[in-house]
């Protein structure tokens, strides 16, 4: 080739980057051309190109293609071998198993034949795809997917798909063939018969005959509504509904076709041909405008909407000279009302018609469901569920009726004169009538009302065509655009915010508030307060005392806990000789006062116990007492050795320092007079440093231990030694005397904990952990030691009785949950509380029994000696860089309440909001501390699980029942039982409640009883036998009507009178019933059922509200102002949901459960809610929980923080 | 030969032709780092899914999976090659686990938005699928002592009866040395590449979920990172 010889050179003349380049262009062409769908002859190819980069273009090439057959043909237009459709279909011509034996017709898609199945002899409908179609790998998958998700479909009203057949590249599906006529055919039918206009001949669908056309229409429609439930149930939605797929058969039932498939060929390469502006007729609003929007199942209704239309009216509601009018008529404008073409058309069935039509998805029937339950209520002549459009539609529609009566009373007009004058006369009519419109749009958008001027305008422009109005409508489309995009930024932004948050979540949790506040102040919605709910988590804050510079050594507690103490270095350097501080801290977390002295680091502190004065000691030989009130110093005791802890008796009137002096190898403890600083008494000489030193309360004793294996008791008068005790091979890492002085418990770094008899020093029981004891403390009563170790886990312990093992330390109950080594554990003052402090940064607090009362997480900082205040409500510790105090007590997230048991299947605050109870399934009733979560009893085993309690509103007692029938009411004070309701047989009674101005109690079973009981005389007042099962149960908190709900009989509730048990009425429901609630006022009930739809409904049955959740409702628990309730589903992600009736929406959904919510209760005051789970825990949680966010008393956010998230201050 | 789309005729020195100059100027928005909310591939709904997913949320998760499964499944075959057949022995669908496992370990991959998240994922499973190639391969060297190499080549074709011995081999190599290639791709490039030949997605959703205007863009980058890419695969034959 001359020219390559030429460019050879050029090529030459090139850099190895730009040969590169060159070669990687030809490849880049050849891939091009290769994808195109060209067969390219690669030597060809490559000879085009100058010699010296051949060779890399050719391997590249190669390689390529070796890419290419691996991952899959990529060409753009395969050019697949088919059989031609378009060439005449042969009778008899095979298509894999099929026989083709006639042609039945054919569309954009394909052609559809009459075939038999020679394996099965068999007929069937066996469509062709045509081969035009180029069908590439992808949507063949995609097209093989639709398909065998429409083979999933199996009832009476869906053509029943059978198999997909390959052959030679092109497919075919074979369907149940289906004798009868299309829809389609049947309507042209119609418009041929009805000459045009007018209302089609009674009878002439066939369908249920006798009954005239619009109950046949409505007949018709419920059927296809039905068909398309069952394939939403199964998720297939068909998104090319039409009356051409839509066959009415032999025994007039509709039947469907197509499912999904039309819509997996119907994009990519198909989406332009012809068929589109066929079948846009029947496309909802969202199919037609964004492509980007997910079409759901709603689209079919909208269609079935259409098909409804058409076939009452014989036209279709949206209609235009080409594709862009039909489009545009779909998108923005309302149909005419069917009465308006067929007079026969009652305004219940328009009314149904409409509502499928609305342009918003969320307008219309949520499911097909929905749709064929209203047209059945039409059928029976009920009252439908839709109502009549909104307000700013029937003004709509209130100037097209306008409007007639202008062109009515211009018609009487042009029989008096000329055709002119009606005309004239019809136009200023509506000249005018625009004119108001258009005034209206402009007063519409002065008060902020959008889309209520838009609609205005679009009226006017109804009537009078002119550029100001299609300029004011362009205007307010703009305007509405801006506010919906800057409304999609917002949300945009808090979604992310919400997200941050969520990261944040167990790092940093204050961050986390401020970050789901952020979020909810940009854009508040019901998913900003759940996001503010999760961040309030575990649910505590903590005030932080950080006023150290430099490092915190340790907190104290002022005796009465008015005060608090912390110590350390305000340096930054690690010489121990930089100043020492202390700072007093006032209860609301400001500094009462600084304590300036020591000139080296303060390591020990302590009030005494008048709370006028603390000690501190340092490292620079002091002992500097302080007073707490003025911040004054009183006085300084000098030591020879740098201190490093100090003891105080309970009296205050001896403590014990330990110190050392490295350098002369000094190592001391002393007792001295805390009056005046006097010495006692030295003791023992040690040889290495004292690791742990314990003071007896009363002052007497003192032990200290130095070297592995050294630990000596002492008396504090004379420091004369009492024994040496054995056994302690180990550095001690702990020391404490048990509150009346006999007992002495020593840990070990090895983790072995070992209690001696300060009498004689005899080893009295050892016990231990895995790894070295950080801390010790004999409960109140001495009756139990609690030990934290480096092995993750606190302990308590015993000792062994008479009958046990001698000398065993008796291990009453672990403490879990740490993630970490836990660095303190204590009592308080009572005994009853523990809590732990750990290097996983979170403070545990439990009760005797082990039970996690509550956590609080500050994140990475190691925490240390936890310990609580006299008033056992707030815990005080300490890490490297401050201190913090946890009001416990004060719970303002989530509290948890751990139930031993699988799960927890009811829940209830008492009447006063106090208390929780909770029926587990462990066979005890339990009450807790509704503000802290504390476990306040548990009832003894009751026998069998428990199935349900309530409290009585009235009385101090509460009732629970249990799965095998029982029913036992308690007292709520201590859960002592009082009497037990035999009535019930052996099975579970799940629905129980007071009720009534005379506190009468309700009781309903599995058992088919429903009762009522007269707690004073403890017998049944009314006993209903229902013959099955209650699934759903209620009594009106007023006392005058119960709701029940039995199995095999699930849609209908059943109410009674409570006073006698007469039949009062019946509720009827579309779907099976999960739940049935009255409102506290006893006017209306909550029905909830299968398909996650909550209803509010009067007792007569009319609707007051609806609310469409997820999954199969559980339970639903009214607010007490009966403005709100709460519910859960199952398969809803375990969460609990608030719903607003005020706002008609979602108000926040509660998701900290790890398994199904099974019962939920509000406290009185509607400011919390409990919820109580199969994940063993019930939680209560604020149900505001932005205001609860806010009044926290957080840090605010750095600037530096605002700054990396983008807040604004 | 069509003369006029002859690159040879275009100045060597000016490789950008007018489409591909058009394509950079696409090009460097992906580069930069955007918001999860940003990213166009995600609706509302799945941004919504992948918060919570991060938060482990079970549901989420599950969703995502089962909106994904197919095409990633079908996607970590191609990718990780005839190898993929190992792995049979040990579950039954080993890229069903690696693909809810990658979802698993969303918050640990911290995904915040760069790029295409189904590429992302794919990422993620493919890491986990290799991890358990690997895992499965060293437990049969400790469980059968060093007859490794005999071994693996013996289960490979076990299993693979539909191809002949030296066909599997080939194959096995070849995705292996195209997975190579691919990581050592610019991340657009890759990307583009994965979305379109490994996870199928059609033109619209590729322009969508990298940002890119038109379909001449999307042609042009895909072409380039081809390219490009049977560059790396020709320089690992020569080295």
């Amino acid at each position: 080739m001359a020219q390559g010889g030429e460019r050879g050179d050029e090529v030459l003349a090139m850099s190895d980057a730009e040969l590169a380049g060159f070669v990687q262009t030809a490849v880049e062409r050849f891939v091009d051309r290769h994808a195109g769908g060209e067969t390219v002859d690669l030597s060809a190819f490559v000879a085009t190109f100058p010699e010296p980069c051949r060779p890399r273009i050719l391997a590249q090439c190669r390689e390529f293609l070796a890419f290419d057959g691996l991952v899959g043909g990529s060409r753009r237009e395969p050019q697949l071998r088919a059989p031609a459709t378009a060439a005449a279909p042969g009778h008899g011509r095979r298509f894999g198993d099929f026989v083709i034996e006639e042609e039945l017709g054919r569309g954009g898609m394909g052609v559809v034949y009459l075939a038999r199945q020679t394996s099965l002899q068999r007929r069937v409908a066996l469509k062709v795809m045509a081969s035009g179609l180029a069908l590439s790998k992808r949507h063949v998958e995609r097209f093989r997917r639709e398909a065998a998700a429409a083979a999933q479909l199996r009832h009476p009203g869906i053509v029943a798909v059978h198999s997909l057949v390959e052959e030679g590249g092109a497919f075919a599906i074979a369907m149940d063939y289906v004798a009868g006529r299309n829809l389609g055919d049947i309507l042209d039918d119609l418009r041929l018969a009805a000459g045009g206009d007018g209302a089609p001949a009674d009878g002439s669908l066939g369908i249920a005959p006798g009954k005239g056309h619009v109950a046949e229409c409505a007949v018709l429609v419920a059927q296809i509504a039905s068909a398309l439930a069952a394939a939403h149930r199964q998720g297939v939605v068909h998104r090319d509904l039409k009356p051409r797929n839509l066959m009415i058969d032999e025994l007039r039932q509709p039947r469907l076709l197509d499912f999904g498939l039309a819509k997996s060929l119907g994009d990519g390469s198909l989406s332009m041909s012809g068929e589109l502006a066929g079948t846009v007729h029947y496309m909802s609003p969202e199919q037609t405008l964004a492509k980007r929007v997910d079409v759901d199942h709603r689209a079919d209704l909208f269609a079935l909407g259409v098909i409804l239309y058409e076939l009452l009216t014989l036209r279709r509601p949206f209609d235009g000279k080409n594709l862009q009018q039909v489009v545009y008529a779909i998108c923005f404008q309302e149909p005419v009302p069917p009465q308006r073409h067929n007079a026969k058309v009652p305004r219940d069935l328009a009314t149904v018609c409409l509502k499928a039509l609305e342009k918003d998805p969320a307008k219309r029937y949520q499911s097909a469901a929905e749709f064929e339950a209203d047209l059945q209520r039409f059928l029976r002549w009920e009252p439908v569920l839709a109502k009549p459009a909104g307000p700013l539609s029937r003004l709509g529609k209130w100037v097209r009726r306008h409007r007639t009566e202008a062109i009515a009373a211009g018609c009487v007009l042009t029989l008096l004169a000329s055709g002119l004058g009606y005309q004239s006369y019809a136009a200023r009519a509506e000249a005018q009538q625009a004119d108001q419109q258009l005034q209206q749009a402009v007063e519409r958008e002065q008060g902020g009302d959008l889309v209520g001027a838009l609609d205005a305008a679009t009226a006017a422009l109804a009537l009078r065509d002119d550029p100001t109005t299609r300029a004011r409508i362009e205007l307010y489309r703009q305007k509405l655009e801006t506010v919906a995009k800057q409304q999609e930024a917002d949300a945009a932004r808090a979604a992310n915010l919400q997200l941050k948050s969520n990261e944040q979540l167990a790092k940093n949790r204050a961050l986390a508030i401020h970050l789901a506040l952020a979020a909810h102040d940009v854009r508040s919605s019901a998913e900003s307060r759940s996001t503010v709910l999760q961040s309030l988590g575990g649910g505590f804050t903590a005030m932080p005392l950080a006023g150290l510079a430099g490092r915190t050594l340790g907190a104290r507690w002022a005796p009465d806990g008015s005060a608090v103490l912390t110590f350390g270095t305000a340096a930054t350097s690690t010489p121990r000789d930089e100043p020492g501080i202390a700072i007093v801290w006032n209860p609301d977390g400001s500094q009462r006062h600084t304590l300036h002295g020591h000139a080296g680091w303060i390591l020990d502190a302590e009030f005494l116990p008048d709370g006028e004065r603390l000690l501190t000691a340092g490292v620079d030989r002091t002992v500097r007492v302080w007073d707490v009130r003025s911040g004054a110093a009183l006085g300084v005791w000098q030591h020879a050795a740098a201190l490093r802890a100090l003891v105080l008796d309970r009296a205050g009137t001896l403590a014990l320092t330990c110190g050392d002096d490295v350098a002369e190898g000094r190592f001391e403890a002393q007792i001295r007079r805390v009056a005046d600083g006097g010495v006692v008494a030295n003791g023992p000489a040690h040889r290495r440093m004292i690791t742990a030193a314990a003071l007896s309360a009363c002052g007497t004793l003192a032990a200290t231990a130095g070297d592995p294996g050294y630990v000596v008791l002492w008396r504090t008068t004379d420091g004369s030694e009492i024994a040496r005790l054995p056994g302690i091979r180990q550095m001690a890492t702990a020391a404490v005397f048990s509150p009346d002085g006999r007992q002495l418990a020593i840990g070990d770094y090895g983790g072995r904990i070992a209690v001696f008899a300060t009498a004689d020093g005899a080893l009295l029981a050892e016990g231990g952990h895995a790894q070295s004891v950080n801390s010790l403390q004999f409960a109140p009563d001495g009756a139990l030691l609690l030990s934290a170790a480096e092995d993750r886990t606190a302990r308590l312990w015993r000792l062994a009785d008479a009958s046990e093992a001698a000398r065993r330390l008796v291990e009453t109950q672990p403490l879990l949950g740490a993630r970490a080594a836990v660095l303190g554990a204590a009592f308080d003052v009572s005994g009853s509380l523990l809590v732990t402090a750990g290097k996983d940064g979170a403070l545990r607090v439990y009760d005797l029994a082990g039970t996690e009362l509550a956590v609080f997480e500050v994140g990475e900082t190691a925490l240390r000696e936890a310990t609580f205040d006299p008033s056992s409500q707030r815990v005080l510790c300490w890490h490297r860089s401050g201190a913090l105090v946890w009001d416990f007590a004060d719970a303002r997230g989530v509290v948890t309440l751990r139930q031993p048991g699988l799960r927890v299947p009811s829940v209830c605050f008492d009447a006063a909001g106090e208390r929780v109870l909770t029926a587990g399934d462990d066979e005890r009733l339990r009450a807790w501390d509704a503000r802290t979560g504390r476990q306040l009893w548990a009832t003894p085993k009751l026998g069998n699980p428990l199935a349900a309690v309530a409290a009585d509103p009235l009385h101090a007692r509460a009732v629970a029942t249990t799965v095998r029938g029982a029913i036992y009411v308690v007292r709520l004070q201590d859960g002592e039982r009082l009497f037990e309701l035999a009535g019930h047989d052996d099975k579970t009674v799940p629905f129980v409640r007071w009720f009534g101005p005379r506190g009468q109690l309700f009781s309903a079973g599995a058992d088919g009883a429903a009762i009522v009981w007269d707690p004073a005389t403890q017998r049944d007042v009314v006993r209903l036998s229902l013959g099955a099962a209650v699934v759903a149960a209620d009594a009106d908190p007023t006392g005058a009507v119960l709701a029940t709900v039995t199995a095999g009989d699930e849609r209908r509730v059943l109410l009674w009178h409570a006073a006698d048990g007469r039949a009062r009425g019946e509720l009827h429901h579309a779907a099976a019933l999960r739940t049935v609630a009255f409102r506290p006022d006893g006017q209306a009930l909550l029905l909830g059922d299968v398909d996650g739809l909550l209803r509010v409904v009067d007792l007569q049955g009319r609707e007051l509200q609806r609310f469409a959740g997820k999954g199969a409702l559980v339970q639903a628990a009214w607010r007490p102002d009966g403005q709100a309730v709460l519910s859960s589903a199952s398969g809803d992600g375990n969460a609990a949901r608030l719903w607003n009736l005020g706002s008609g929406e979602l108000e926040l959904a509660f998701t900290g459960h790890a398994d199904t919510v099974g019962s939920s209760a509000f406290h009185p005051d509607g400011q919390w809610a409990v919820t109580a789970s199969r994940d063993g825990t019930a939680r209560i949680w604020p149900t505001d929980p932005v205001g609860v966010a806010r009044r926290l008393p957080l840090a605010p956010l750095s600037d530096a923080e605002r700054a990396r998230f983008g807040l604004s201050r | 030969m069509d003369d006029r789309l002859h690159p040879a005729r275009r100045s060597p020195r000016l490789p950008l032709g007018p489409w591909r100059q058009a394509a950079c100027r696409q090009g460097p928005t992906g580069h930069n780092r955007r918001n999860l909310a940003d990213v166009p591939f995600l609706d509302d709904n799945t941004r919504s899914l992948v918060g919570r997913a991060l938060a482990q949320d079970r549901d989420a998760i599950e969703q995502l999976f089962a909106r994904y499964r197919d095409r990633l499944r079908a996607a970590l075959r191609k990718l990780v090659g005839p190898q993929y057949r190992l792995l049979l022995a040990d579950s039954e669908d080993a890229a069903h686990d690696a693909i809810l496992s990658a979802l698993r370990r969303l918050h640990q991959f911290e995904y915040r938005g760069d790029g295409s998240f189904l590429a992302w994922l794919l990422k993620g499973a493919e890491y986990e699928i290799v991890r358990r190639i690997r895992s499965h391969k060293a437990q049969k060297r400790t469980a059968q002592g060093g007859l490794l190499a005999l071994d693996d080549g013996a289960a490979d074709l076990a299993v693979a009866k539909d191809a002949t011995p030296s066909q599997v081999h080939d194959e096995s190599e070849l995705a292996e040395r195209i997975r190579m290639a691919l990581q050592q791709l610019p991340d657009r490039e890759r990307e583009v590449i994965v979305l379109k030949r490994y996870l199928e997605l059609d033109t619209q959703e590729i322009c969508a979920e990298m940002g890119l205007a038109t379909e001449g863009a999307l042609r042009a980058l895909l072409s380039r990172a081809q390219a490009r890419l049977s560059g790396l695969l020709a320089r690992q034959q020569e080295g």
